[in-house]
């Protein structure tokens, strides 16, 4: 009976919903760590080994290991349990037992003569004060002690827990390639015209120039399973494809057949190359900025101004001391128009930007030079003989009264003013002679500085 | 432990009654509740009394005598007498309280031998 009522309580117990409330307090940093992990996607990829004229490709296969910063700190776990029960329970308890105890202790001191002023229906008189004070005693027995026991267990059953652990707290990660592991097996390269298989040897496909030019885009794959270039590795094959676009240097005679601009694309081209094969780069430099200087000097009289840098108005006219002026009605003007004005000669011009636009113009090499030839709509340049170069002119249109005046502007030129659609200024410069496609001869001004007009 | 929750549960019963009442102390409680103001036209009509009811009725049917004792004589046996008196105390325990006149005419309807109890006439 006593295991009976102790299973009942305790059950009855276990029924008081218990709050528990979890709190991690963070400790110190006991160490960090790094730690590898494989992550199974394993794929080929290529390694390029430049070794001029030839192209070494080592494919390998590798799995990403993913390599994580880990931090270990000393953790708190702290458990507090509590029961909102209690303090209820410990109330009714202690006043249960209390004055349930004290009425049945002190019963005797009530009297036990029935009270005969009621009679019940069963023709029993009404209970003495002694029965009454037993019975409420024996009630606040029955609903204290329970209640005592609920409290006692449920304060026993409370307080707070302390549970030390370590915690790991992961605070960087990165990827790279690990556990490489050697393949066999053709190439396909997929950027040829059509496919193009070559066998590896030793896990290295080796090409030459002829054919990376023939190849294009290099993009390969292995027995089907594509191989991948990373971005440090694809940097590499593009500069050695630059070396394959300007490496051997041409001959002398080739050379001086190439545009400053194309001899300018040629020199960037060396200078990545120069990343993979840095003596043949060197050569090579040295060859095609020869043959730059070479342009520029055959060029010069036809595209800038002779003499010192200008950094004025004042010494622009002084350099050029010019003697003509052309302005609207002037004679210089009408000679201008004519194109009777002598190439070279320094004018001063005073009129409005109508508009500032590109004009295409062409170098072509003649027997005895070359003609800088201002190319009119619907004209092939190449019909009018070997184009050296063909360039757009930064060209302003200023206007004399109703008389037009081509006036052309140095690339990147800072003068005192902004030369721009409906500015009024002064000009000076030199008379430039070209002719159109046409063959009909054409007088421009090169402009040396130009400010608003005084 | 099983003594104690006996126990317990003894007290709790025992507490709600008291011994049972005598004779004379059950019969002078119904007398005393007939008789308790305002009395009701019915035992006045039906039991032929005064102002002087209790007196009166104990003079009829002797239950102030200590030796008093249902069955003997023309009382009615004490189960009978407890079943007629139910009505009587619809309106409280106390002895004091007034039954209502429907409770009474109640009480005399269903207890004609109650009535001749009261009005000190002998059993049919």
């Amino acid at each position: 009976m006593r295991r009976l009522l102790a299973i009942v309580l305790c059950g009855a117990c276990a029924c008081v919903p218990m709050q528990e409330e979890v709190r991690v307090e963070r400790g110190p940093l006991l160490r960090t760590y790094e730690r590898e992990q494989a992550l199974g996607n394993r794929t080929l990829q290529a390694e390029v080994l430049p070794r001029w004229p030839d192209l070494d490709i080592r494919i390998q296969r590798f799995d990403t290991c993913r390599t994580e910063k880990v931090e270990e700190y000393a953790e708190d776990h702290i458990t507090e349990r509590t029961s909102r029960g209690v303090g209820p329970a410990l109330t009714l308890g202690i006043c249960g037992t209390l004055v349930g105890g004290s009425l049945l202790v002190a019963r005797n001191a009530f009297s036990n003569d029935p009270n005969k002023d009621v009679i019940d229906g069963a023709g029993h008189y009404g209970p003495s004060p002694r029965q009454v004070a037993t019975g409420w005693g024996a009630a606040a027995l029955t609903a204290g002690i329970p209640a005592l026991a609920v409290a006692l267990i449920d304060l026993a059953r409370s307080g707070e827990t302390s549970e030390t652990v370590k915690a790991d707290q992961v605070v960087s990660a990165r990827d790279n390639l690990c556990q490489p592991q050697p393949v066999s097996g053709n190439v396909e390269m997929l950027g040829a015209p059509g496919p193009r298989a070559y066998p590896l040897q030793n896990g290295v496909l080796t090409l030459n120039p002829d054919q990376l030019r023939e190849l294009g885009e290099v993009t390969m794959s292995l027995n089907g399973e594509p191989v991948f270039i990373a971005r440090a590795e694809d940097e590499k094959l593009n500069a050695f494809r630059a070396c394959v676009r300007v490496l051997p240097v041409p001959k002398d005679d080739q050379l001086g057949l190439l545009s400053a601009g194309q001899l300018h694309t040629r020199l960037d081209l060396v200078s990545a190359c120069a990343r993979v094969a840095p003596e043949a780069a060197e050569e090579a430099m040295r060859a095609y900025d020869g043959a730059l200087k070479g342009v520029e000097q055959r060029e010069r009289p036809q595209s800038s101004v002779p003499g010192p840098r200008i950094e004025s108005w004042d010494e622009a006219v002084e350099q050029l001391q010019p003697k003509r002026h052309l302005a609207e009605g002037t004679a210089d003007a009408l000679a201008f128009s004519r194109n009777e004005l002598p190439a070279d000669e320094p004018v001063t011009v005073t009129g409005r930007v109508r508009t500032r636009t590109l004009l295409p113009f062409a170098l072509i090499s003649r027997s005895n030079g070359f003609d800088f030839v201002r190319l009119l709509n619907g004209v092939d340049p190449n019909t009018l003989g070997p184009v050296v170069e063909k360039r757009d002119v930064d060209v302003a249109v200023i206007m004399l009264g109703k008389q037009e005046v081509l006036a052309i502007l140095a690339p990147g030129a800072v003068w005192d003013t902004a030369v721009r659609g409906g500015a009024q200024l002064d000009l000076v410069g030199v008379v430039r002679t070209v002719k159109d496609s046409d063959g009909k001869p054409l007088s421009l001004i090169e402009v040396s500085w130009a400010r608003s007009a005084q | 432990m099983k003594h104690a929750l006996v126990l317990f549960a003894a007290l709790a019963v025992a507490s709600c009654t008291g011994p049972a009442a005598s004779d004379p102390d059950l019969c002078e409680d119904v007398i005393v509740r007939l008789c308790s103001n305002p009395r009701c036209d019915l035992v006045t009509q039906t039991l032929n009394v005064t102002n002087a009811c209790i007196d009166e009725l104990n003079a009829r049917t002797h239950c102030d005598d200590p030796a008093f004792t249902f069955g003997t004589g023309n009382a009615p046996t004490r189960d009978r007498f407890l079943e007629c008196r139910i009505p009587l105390i619809r309106a409280g325990d106390s002895r004091t309280t007034a039954p209502h006149c429907d409770d009474v005419d109640d009480a005399f309807t269903r207890c004609e031998d109650l009535v001749r109890f009261l009005n000190g006439e002998g059993q049919p």
